[in-house]
């Protein structure tokens, strides 16, 4: 995620963050905890672990705090240690799978949904007819795109995670994951390849809402 | 540009990273290439379709992630606000942010250190300047107790069966009570709030003027010292004589020797004696009711008749700060930390450098926790921290507060 114009960049605040101020620390977290946990959450499958991973990761950086160099991205920084301790989690093999976060649950009405995630297509439309219906599509989009993604070899899912929730340019992704960036930029192309072809049924929905 | 070029930028197009030219060049190319658009409209249809909504983490992941990252500034950075629109108490901590981040400064934590030695310094050195003037007057007793009850019984019940008065200068840790769910108002403002950690400005030199009078004018025991006006009149009397030396009277006053002990007085010299030893009692009464309010309220408060020194605290807080913390105290009693959060930040703000507000900011800190109202009980602990005296018991509160955080 990146600040806007009038936002303090990540860097100015870690150098005030060095300086001694703490309240820059804080806006850090603000800033970089819900990308920073579903860039978790998706590699983890886990939210308990996601939540693990963030809460280390931002420990990790007051720790080091004093030997980040501004020449460097912050967020690259950020998810090199996140990336690490998901890894960390990962060879440990004490995670499972959640099925709240990979399988479809029973709604109030029967239809598939995947709690706590945010408004449904159906939502935007104003037909209340139509709208059930695409909510129980939508639902179920959802669920197969969670599916996919989670089927996707780790370093293109990695790839894919940096770039489409935490927002990152290909060329910070080439400095977290360690790899040059026309590698990472055909990992992405890999990624949306895969998931085109799993997804291909709900493609020409997918037209339809362009 | 050709389907090759197009292949090798095809990702920068898609998540526009591209330079406006070569952008422009690759959409004239795949205006006129149809495997090129398809391949273009594909993958933009598959974004669009995996885009997942993001997941919002727990509402006490933050405050976990400052807790374990920042320990002891978590209080502070957790207070600044997400957004303008915030509450009185998040401003107030958002100060005690800002105060703590300047804190953070060597030079500024030095400037401060030394002002709140000089601060506390101060009352010390008026008091024992004007103790060494006093010493030379009068003979500080251990208690303050009136003359013992054989020779007493004609003094007021009310001056001679109250027990001896609790010593001010012991402040009672009074355990948590826990008040109503809903804190009450933060009255502090941000300027004041950072007087009241550090004890700079004019009120603080008032208050402890104030407060400096107040302690000279109590032994230990609590009692008035015997420098006082109303000491001295208390010890001329008849019925005082048997206390001018402070302790239980070893012989009983003069009133009193008409009606002797063992028998009971008769009736011609029981009124006499009853009315030679009213008026002095009256004045005796007088005496303690005019001299000694304080220890009045004070009885009332040990006596658990919360309301009724609640009253007689606030009758005396305008022009002492220990009456005014009393005063706070005595309405937590009668109606819990709901309602004397406040009252404790009144207390801290009239008596900002002072023991009196620090211990304000202390006891309304431990209301303000039994009142679920974390961050603001942090925002008064960490302005504790800085005082000498206090951090300890500042400290140990914090670690009360994680460990409950921790635990929940």
């Amino acid at each position: 995620m990146s600040p806007s114009r009038t936002e303090t960049t990540d860097e100015a605040l870690m150098s005030r963050f060095q300086s001694g101020e703490r309240m820059a620390f804080t806006v850090l977290v603000r800033r970089h905890q819900t990308p920073l946990y579903n860039f978790a959450l998706r590699q983890l499958r886990s939210g308990p672990a996601a939540e693990e991973v963030v809460q280390e990761t931002f420990v990790r950086v007051v720790q080091n705090a004093a030997e980040f160099k501004n020449a460097a991205r912050f967020s690259s920084w950020l998810y090199t240690i996140a990336r690490n301790l998901c890894i960390d989690s990962l060879r440990k093999g004490g995670l499972r799978r959640h099925p709240s976060l990979d399988e479809p649950q029973r709604g109030p009405h029967g239809a598939h949904s995947l709690g706590g995630e945010g408004p449904t297509l159906g939502d935007r439309t104003p037909d209340a007819k139509a709208s059930v219906e695409r909510a129980v599509v939508s639902s179920e989009i959802r669920a197969r795109v969670l599916a996919a993604i989670d089927e996707l070899p780790d370093d293109q899912r990695e790839v894919f995670l940096l770039r489409e929730v935490s927002n990152l340019p290909f060329k910070e992704i080439a400095i977290i994951v360690d790899a040059p960036e026309n590698t990472v930029k055909s990992r992405m192309r890999y990624a949306l390849e895969r998931l085109q072809a799993t997804l291909s049924e709900f493609e020409e929905y997918a037209r339809a809402l362009r | 540009m050709d389907c090759e070029k197009v292949e090798s930028v095809l990702m920068d197009e898609l998540y526009g990273d591209l330079d406006e030219l070569t952008s422009a060049a690759l959409r004239r190319h795949v205006a006129g290439c149809a495997r090129c658009s398809a391949l273009l409209d594909g993958f933009r249809a598959t974004r669009q379709l995996a885009a997942l909504p993001l997941v919002e983490p727990p509402h006490s992941l933050e405050a976990r992630v400052l807790d374990a990252a920042l320990p002891r500034a978590a209080a502070v950075s957790r207070a600044v606000p997400a957004s303008e629109d915030v509450s009185f108490g998040r401003r107030l901590a958002r100060i005690v942010s800002i105060a703590g981040s300047w804190a953070m400064r060597p030079q500024t934590a030095m400037a401060a250190l030394f002002l709140v030695m000089v601060g506390a310094a101060v009352p010390l050195l008026r008091g024992k300047s004007s103790r060494a003037a006093a010493n030379a007057e009068i003979r500080v007793t251990e208690q303050g107790m009136p003359a013992p009850a054989a020779t007493a019984a004609p003094i007021a019940p009310s001056a001679a069966a109250e027990p001896p008065p609790a010593p001010v200068a012991q402040v009672a840790r009074p355990s948590d009570v826990p008040g109503s769910p809903k804190p009450a108002a933060h009255a502090a403002t941000a300027e004041e709030f950072r007087e009241l950690a550090t004890g700079k400005g004019e009120a603080r030199d008032r208050e402890h003027d104030k407060d400096s009078r107040a302690l000279r004018e109590r032994t230990p025991s609590g009692a008035l010292a015997e420098n006082t006006p109303s000491r001295k009149a208390y010890a001329d009397s008849p019925a005082g004589a048997g206390v001018a030396g402070g302790g239980p009277a070893a012989r009983p006053a003069p009133a009193f020797a008409a009606a002797p002990p063992a028998a009971p007085p008769s009736p011609p010299a029981a009124p006499v004696a009853a009315a030679a030893a009213a008026p002095a009692s009256n004045a005796a009464a007088d005496d303690v009711g005019e001299t000694n309010p304080f220890d009045a309220a004070l009885s009332a408060y040990r006596a658990h008749r919360y309301a009724e020194a609640s009253r007689a605290f606030e009758a005396l807080a305008a022009g002492d700060p220990n009456a005014d913390l009393w005063a706070a105290r005595s309405l937590r009693e009668a109606s819990g930390c709901g309602a004397a959060a406040s009252r404790f930040d009144q207390v801290a703000r009239r008596a900002a450098g002072t023991p009196a507000g620090w211990d304000a900011l202390l006891e309304g800190a431990q209301c303000y926790r039994g009142n679920g109202d974390v961050p603001t009980a942090r925002a008064r602990l960490i302005a504790l921290l800085g005082v000498p005296g206090y951090k300890d018991r500042a400290q140990a509160e914090l670690d009360r507060l994680a460990r409950g955080r921790n635990g929940m």
